[in-house]
């Protein structure tokens, strides 16, 4: 399961292979100029660097949809930085750099890639992780990132997940005494540690985000449930435990990534607004967001000291803040998942801006004077609704201009034909977001089919991807159910499939992809 | 006969239990700490037990108020007791006991840190770390570790009794949180618990998620914070880390020095009383002793452990076994099946005391009557049974 040289990390099957929009320069800028600080500067190459890289596939969106930027990931698993390097190879992306090399390895040799970094990223790693292997990641940022440089870590807190931390103990020495392979083991362990709970165990109930989690353990992916829980070192972490150590690496709490982060009401309940609002320890503060809405995940940006700008300066970065659609439909009187619950926006005034978004970009000064007596603080407060509900994302200014159309495509084809291996991508690079956007199997084997010159025809890309299914001994999925039926599976893929083809004419064209 | 639909509604009609509220271990005088009563649970664990029969020695590693590093003192007035605690003022209550007392055999070792020999070349028949793993930073954990594992006479027997992890994993975030707020007060010390607990009660009656809407935490908080004494709060919840670790994650640490787990100090926590016919058989089925654990805890939401380790574990046949139970010496009335679950049920109940390996001294009830006399609260020192009732 683990071995010798893993440190506790799961190393007998391969981490699966997400596409991370939250780590793309441009989120990250947002997510600073919200928080009053200083977007990432486009005056030189940006040196962008992915600590625990894994498989390689964010870092890879980066170097794809920001070719201008310097993409260097670090992993200790000579598996993932192999899959890593195929896939830039692949896609012929010339400024991105795999290095097998540990934390430890990092920390100590200066002369392991770039020695001044403008943003440092660790996504899936800090919960999993040795604390000697967190002070080790926490160095690497002390050590590399460039005064004003930006780190974004991202980890499981223990007001969503401390509860499973038990059941992830138990699940792991049930994989060990069972021996074989972690995500085989995952699944017996899985079904032996959820009769507990049936059995009436008085550990149960628990929190209801771990509830939830619980329940799912049989359903979920082995191979991501193994490195979720199989690990030495899963443990959930507070918000001050990280502040803390980051603060003594002379990185200060910025904000968080999350677009909702600075909308003050979306993350307590009437009643302890004033509670919050009132407490001005910033550390304090975050800690009791968490506990009002038992927070499970943190994607924390910290900056290598605070920028102190004029009133005029905040503004000036603010008005340039833009977003580009993402070609979501908008429907009147559906609601908003916020950390305090659904929350109903109102249609009056997003549906309008919605529908320009198909058209069009929007920047904050344009959602400012889109009604009268419109702050720019409301205006944030929007865009941060509409990059929460996945309508816009950030946009990159002047991604036209580059190689960034022709990096992409590389990739997005590569997805693409690995999809046509039996491969399970569902993510489309989209330059003018400099990340990816979410993407489903249809779709992606409608875009190929379109590239690769089939006709621009209903029928004949419908018949295209069933051969593909059929090939792949794959099933239609609609609302979670299983569509067996050929007709109405045809139906299905064919509803998908015009989909597929108004998207390619449209929001498609608009991100950058066709 | 029911039907399905008949079973469904009956399963949806089944009560919730209530919540196990955690609680931490009382800080006084505990029996189970003794090296006399290790003794009797390593052997009742079916390992073989250190040898008590000639003057010994053990430490205490988290000796607290000081009353169980006192109460061995004064029954085994040629023992030599060595005592420690990270806590200053654990330190200083010991020392005034001991002094109290007149225990000429207490050492306690008052100099900042933990020296790495325990205050001597000589090896300890027994150690108990008691309270320290689950509080203290990773550094002084390992240096306790260290310190445990190489002066630990083979065949001696180590008590860790900890907070775990299923019984306070959810507690955790809250209790960091009321720390927090403690370590900044700049107000009047005396009004610290009060500040906490309004703030908590704010959250509580704003409906914050995490306090609202987990069962245990809710009930805890009534119980054992809004409910409790506010010193308590302030010793148990303030003062210190929370920390709380599993067994698994202790056998871990011990498991390169040779130590091997014996069983729980509290004798009835191996037997599975409390636990239904379906989690029973589950933990018998266990694929390893450490899943076996794992599962005891969860089966009842075992708050806190106290675990009997053996340098060099050394499993009894049942002929050897027989022959140690046969002389262990009993206090009181008790069945004749001395490996029988009544009699682990009368020794854990109190009902019952292993009496003394080591005979006692002349002067050693002389001694255990001052030290009652010096402890405040109404425990009785026994020289017979080597321990206190």
């Amino acid at each position: 399961m683990t071995a010798d040289w893993s440190d506790g990390y799961v190393v007998d099957v391969p981490y699966i292979e997400p596409l991370t929009p939250e780590l793309c320069p441009a989120r990250l800028s947002m997510a600073a100029v919200l928080h009053n600080q200083p977007p990432i500067p486009d005056s030189h190459t940006i040196q962008w660097i992915d600590v625990g890289s894994g498989s390689g596939l964010s870092a890879c969106m980066v170097a794809a949809a920001n070719p201008r930027i310097s993409v260097w990931g670090f992993d200790f698993n000579p598996t993932h930085v192999e899959r890593a390097r195929e896939i830039a190879n692949g896609a012929a992306l010339d400024n991105c750099t795999f290095v097998e090399a540990s934390f430890a390895a990092v920390a100590s040799d200066r002369d392991l890639g770039p020695s001044d970094a403008d943003v440092i990223v660790v996504h899936g790693v800090h919960s999993w992780v040795s604390p000697v292997n967190q002070r080790q990641i926490t160095e690497i940022i002390r050590q590399r990132l460039r005064p004003g440089g930006l780190a974004y870590v991202m980890y499981e807190t223990a007001t969503g997940w401390s509860s499973m931390v038990p059941i992830a103990e138990a699940l792991r020495l049930h994989a060990i005494a069972d021996g074989r392979r972690s995500d085989h083991a995952f699944e017996e362990a899985a079904r032996d540690v959820l009769r507990l709970a049936e059995a009436r165990a008085r550990y149960f109930p628990i929190g209801d985000p771990e509830s939830l989690q619980f329940q799912l353990l049989t359903e979920r992916n082995s191979s991501y449930a193994a490195h979720e829980y199989l690990g030495s070192h899963f443990r959930p972490v507070m918000f001050d435990e990280l502040a803390t150590i980051m603060d003594s690496k002379a990185c200060v709490y910025a904000g968080s990534v999350d677009a909702s982060d600075h909308i003050a009401g979306v993350w307590s309940p009437p009643e302890l607004t004033d509670l919050l609002a009132h407490t001005t320890d910033l550390l304090l503060r975050q800690m009791l967001q968490d506990l009002v809405v038992q927070r499970q995940l943190r994607q924390d940006l910290y900056r290598r000291g605070l920028a102190a700008p004029t009133p005029d300066a905040q503004r000036k970065w603010m008005r340039h803040l833009a977003v580009v659609g993402l070609g979501k439909e908008y429907v009147d009187g559906s609601a908003l998942t916020l950390p305090i619950g659904q929350v109903r926006v109102d249609d009056e005034f997003y549906r309008p801006l919605v529908d320009r978004l198909t058209e069009t970009t929007l920047s904050l000064a344009d959602i400012e004077a889109e009604r009268s007596g419109m702050t720019l603080g409301d205006a944030a407060t929007a865009l941060g609704f509409l990059v929460e509900a996945g309508f816009a994302a950030p946009l990159v200014n002047g991604w036209e201009t580059g190689s960034a159309v022709s990096s992409a495509r590389r990739l997005n084809e590569l997805l693409i034909a690995e999809n046509l291996r039996g491969g399970d991508h569902r993510a489309l690079v989209a330059p003018a977001t400099g990340a990816a956007i979410e993407s489903e199997y249809v779709e992606m084997l409608t875009l190929g089919a379109l590239w690769s010159g089939t006709p621009d025809d209903v029928g004949a890309i419908t018949s295209h991807v069933l051969e593909q299914l059929t090939r792949q001994e794959r099933l239609v999925r609609e609302n979670g159910v299983l569509i067996e039926n050929v007709e109405e599976a045809r139906i299905v893929v064919e509803r998908r499939v015009r989909r597929a083809l108004d998207r390619a004419q449209g929001a498609f064209v608009q991100l950058g992809i066709c | 006969v029911q039907g399905e639909a008949e079973v469904e509604a009956a399963i949806e009609e089944v009560e919730p239990l209530p919540p196990v509220v955690p609680h931490p271990d009382p800080r006084g005088f505990r029996r189970e700490l003794t090296p006399t009563w290790l003794h009797a649970a390593t052997l009742l664990g079916g390992h073989r037990p250190p040898d008590l029969s000639r003057p010994f020695r053990a430490a205490y590693l988290g000796c607290g108020n000081g009353q169980t590093p006192a109460v061995v003192a004064a029954v085994h007035p040629e023992c030599e007791i060595w005592a420690w605690d990270f806590r200053l003022n654990q330190v200083e209550a010991t020392r005034r006991l001991r002094d109290a007392a007149e225990l000429d055999n207490l050492v306690v070792h008052e100099r900042r840190g933990l020296p790495a020999d325990l205050g001597s070349d000589r090896l300890c028949d027994v150690i108990v770390v008691a309270g320290v793993l689950d509080v203290v930073n990773d550094d002084l954990r390992a240096q306790v570790i260290e310190a445990v594992g190489s002066n630990l006479r083979p065949g001696g027997v180590l008590c860790v009794t900890y907070r775990t992890t299923v019984g306070w994993v959810e507690i955790a975030p809250v209790q960091r949180l009321m720390r927090y707020v403690a370590q900044r007060d700049t107000g009047d010390p005396e009004g610290v618990v009060d500040r906490v607990l309004d703030l908590l009660a704010d959250l509580q009656e704003g409906g914050a998620g995490y306090i609202v809407h987990r069962p245990v935490v809710a009930a805890w908080l009534a119980e054992e914070v809004f409910g409790g004494d506010p010193a308590a709060v302030m010793t148990e919840y303030l003062a210190d880390d929370m920390r709380p670790i599993s067994h698994a994650q202790l056998v871990e640490w011990l498991d390169p020095f040779g130590l091997a787990y014996v069983g729980s100090a509290r004798l009835t926590d191996d037997l599975d009383l409390d636990v239904n016919d379906e989690l029973k058989e589950m933990i018998d089925a266990a694929p390893s002793p450490l899943v076996r654990e794992a599962y005891r805890d969860i089966a009842v939401r075992r708050a806190t452990r106290a675990d009997v380790f053996r340098l060099g574990g050394e499993r009894l046949s049942s002929i050897q076994s027989n022959e140690y139970l046969s002389a262990l010496k009993l206090s009181g009335e008790h069945p004749p099946d001395r490996d029988s679950i009544g009699l682990r049920v009368l020794l854990d109940a109190g009902a019952i005391d292993p009496m003394s390996v080591l005979p006692h001294a002349p002067n050693a009830q002389v001694r255990a009557d001052r030290l009652s006399a010096a402890i405040s609260e109404s425990i009785v020192v026994a020289a017979d049974i080597g321990s206190a009732r």
